[in-house]
């Protein structure tokens, strides 16, 4: 804009008229000539800015469907500061309500990154309400950072970190690992702010065959809703004891029981489904089947 | 022509304003200044819709 606006006046000097002249009114055709164009030239920059913010919209809905022509998505992504060959890890943050790109909330949380990390091939933005980090894979500061400060700024909202994923695909796979690991998370009702992928994939050995699951589940744990006030007060004591490390009394504690009471809960137990909690060789089987019980909802949702 | 230089067609037809300005002492007419706001605003669409960087290499 400078050298254009710079152009108009040499442009005005070298035709300036060597006779007698109203300066003024030439002034005045100088300035209406130089606004107009200003004018015109915003406006082409205001819709450079839409282009680039619509591109960029674009090319991360794209990015994180993961259907699209990869070649051409690690080409585009270069622009965005992205180099798809490389592994790259994402963070998706969920807090108590949606956010789009532009909220108070995802842009504390950018000024947060880039004032301690820069622009170091950082992408932030949002998708379908939620607030996501892609970075490359072995900075896991970067991400670890952003669950800090997702965390806060969503007032304690839940954090899940995918793998860091090779090539084009890679963005996608670690998305849907870090999606999966908060879905995780809501059913299992874990209490951990920040949850990561690679600590997590047990379950999805667990969920793969849903069939077995539920026979299991059923086999192992059906008997229990035979008993007085139904299968959830043991399945809950099932759970608190397992989670205490097979303690009793810290079992106890946790779920504002006598251990009298609880031991005589896990004795009902024992005697309904013939597996004593106890036992090791008991243990495993219930266990994964209170862990089976929760990832379907079971005795809540019919088998 | 190097990049710095501002192509002439940002200035069309701005001389000849110029000219007729100082003969008349008038002010510029409705046409003249969507003139000038067209040639302004051609400033960057042109090179957003066919950079040549944007091209396979």
């Amino acid at each position: 804009m400078r050298a254009l606006v710079s152009a108009h006046l040499t442009a005005a000097r070298a035709a300036w008229p060597a006779g007698p002249t109203s300066a003024d009114s030439l002034l005045a055709a100088v300035q209406q000539v130089t606004d107009a164009f200003a004018e015109g030239f915003e406006r082409a920059q205001r819709q450079a800015v839409r282009q680039e913010e619509a591109a960029r919209r674009e090319f991360i809905d794209d990015l994180l469907y993961g259907r699209s022509d990869l070649g051409r998505l690690a080409e585009r992504a270069e622009r965005f500061g992205l180099r798809l060959s490389h592994a790259h890890a994402v963070a998706v943050a969920e807090g108590p309500t949606a956010y789009e790109e532009g909220d108070p909330v995802p842009r504390q949380v950018e000024r947060a990154l880039i004032s301690r990390f820069g622009d170091r091939s950082i992408l932030l933005t949002t998708k379908d309400g939620r607030l996501l980090c892609i970075a490359p894979g072995p900075q896991d500061e970067v991400l670890a950072h952003f669950a800090k400060q997702a965390h806060a700024a969503t007032d304690g909202g839940r954090v899940a970190i995918g793998r860091p994923q090779p090539g084009p695909g890679g963005v996608v796979h670690s998305y849907e690992e870090a999606l999966n690991a908060l879905e995780l998370a809501e059913r299992l009702e874990l209490e951990d702010p920040v949850l990561r992928a690679a600590d997590l994939l047990v379950y999805p050995v667990l969920t793969r065959d849903r069939q077995a699951m539920a026979e299991l589940v059923l086999a192992t744990l059906g008997p229990l809703t035979t008993a007085r006030g139904g299968a959830q007060p043991l399945l809950d004591t099932l759970t608190a004891y397992f989670d205490s490390g097979c303690v009793a009394a810290e079992a106890a504690r946790r779920l504002t029981l006598s251990v009298r009471a609880l031991t005589y809960r896990l004795e009902r137990i024992h005697k309904l489904t013939g597996a004593n909690p106890a036992d090791p060789a008991h243990r495993y089987m219930l266990q994964t089947a209170v862990i089976g019980a929760r990832l379907l909802d079971w005795p809540a949702e019919e088998l | 022509m190097t990049e710095l230089e501002i192509p002439e067609e940002y200035l069309a037809g701005y001389a000849q304003i110029l000219a007729e300005v100082a003969a008349t002492g008038r002010r510029l007419s409705r046409e003249e200044l969507t003139s000038r706001r067209a040639l302004g605003n051609r400033r960057l669409t042109p090179a957003t819709d066919c950079a040549p960087w944007s091209a396979p290499i």
